[in-house]
């Protein structure tokens, strides 16, 4: 029985990989997008982002607009937050024992215009923290890589999400 | 065999709990995840955050409180808090400040999950910006920006990314002798602010 448990637990070996941050966005693989007040333009490319880069994923997404955000497991919201020295930011309430975030907040700062291109990318990254992913160095693959080029989570960033939803 | 037994009980347990936690996300004790944040500055040596900095002070926390909101959103409590720091400055590295006593505005990003830097009595070497959409009042410049002094000893007080952990290992004597090099080379103009993130990939 012990060498069993023993086996198992050696054999399912460490969880955690290069570019996932420790935690996962609610308790199963639904997981509650609340849009709040966006912008048209980070509206559309959130939307891209979800659609290119999440939907192809273990993942199944359940998305509101406009909803308060004590219900919803990733609440995103964009403004001007002023001279923060930040263009996007995610946090969690739960701070705590961040396993599960059950109201995260990502948060898109317009204190500079972006293209569309520029704001897809911000919104790939922060939605991939959300997610669980830490930054990675797939320079020309990944958002998370924060190269203001690259739109899309790449395969491996996708995999991650698989082995944790 | 009871002995034998025992101690392969034993041995089996303390490799079950290591297996456990090794396997376990990187959120043990003393450890920050990374800063989950695209800032528009990421530096890989002082003397560039330096250069794009304001200010480089050592200095001992005063008081900390939350501070205005920011933003519109459905429910106003789901605004972004800034938090109002408040410090006294015991050492100008770097910048031409008039006061002793600054105040600091910062928000969660400049906040780690534990180990808060912000605490009265707790002296830091910060790296600081004074905010353009509120002059007088400063922030970090970025996450890199915040180191604890105790003695000797620096710790990256936000991000624990590969300069500040490089940079902590030097300790405040070596670090404040790097930052002496660096204001000079600033000053001769060897060493400039880089552009912002977004700057440079346009």
């Amino acid at each position: 029985m012990i060498l069993a448990c023993l086996t198992i637990l050696v054999v399912a070996g460490p969880v955690t990989a290069s570019n996932l941050l420790g935690h996962r966005a609610g308790w199963d693989s639904t997981v509650k997008v609340n849009k709040v007040a966006l912008s048209a333009q980070f509206n559309t490319q959130v939307n891209n982002v979800l659609s290119e880069s999440v939907n192809p994923t273990d993942i199944t997404l359940q998305i509101a607009i406009d909803q308060a955000a004590a219900n919803w497991e990733v609440n995103i919201y964009d403004a001007n937050y002023g001279d923060t020295g930040w263009a996007g930011h995610w946090n969690c309430q739960v701070w705590g024992s961040m396993t599960v975030c059950t109201q995260g907040r990502v948060r898109l700062n317009q204190v500079v215009s972006y293209t569309n291109q520029e704001a897809k990318s911000l919104a790939c990254e922060e939605i991939g923290h959300s997610l669980g992913l830490a930054h990675s160095n797939e320079v020309n693959a990944s958002c998370m890589s924060q190269q203001w080029n690259q739109t899309k989570l790449s395969t491996h960033d996708r995999n991650h999400l698989n082995s944790i939803y | 065999m009871k002995p034998f037994i025992v101690a392969l009980t034993a041995f089996t347990a303390v490799v079950a709990v290591t297996a456990i936690v090794t396997s376990l996300p990187s959120l043990g004790a003393g450890h920050r995840a990374e800063s989950p944040t695209r800032e528009f500055y990421t530096f890989d040596a002082a003397a560039p955050m330096l250069a794009a900095s304001d200010a480089v002070v050592i200095a001992t926390v005063t008081g900390s409180e939350p501070g205005r909101s920011v933003g519109d959103e459905i429910d106003p409590a789901d605004n972004l808090v800034f938090t109002q720091v408040t410090i006294e400055v015991d050492q100008v590295i770097w910048g031409d400040l008039k006061q002793d006593a600054l105040a600091l505005e910062i928000d969660e990003s400049a906040i780690p999950r534990q180990d808060r830097w912000d605490v009265a009595d707790t002296t830091v070497l910060l790296f600081l910006h004074e905010k353009s959409d509120n002059p007088g009042i400063y922030r970090p410049t970025n996450s890199q920006g915040v180191f604890v002094v105790s003695g000797d000893r620096l710790v990256p007080g936000v991000s624990d990314d590969d300069f500040t952990e490089s940079f902590s290992r030097l300790g405040l004597d070596k670090a404040l002798d790097r930052l002496t090099e660096a204001s000079r080379a600033v000053e001769r103009g060897e060493v400039t602010p880089p552009p912002t993130i977004l700057e440079g990939s346009r």
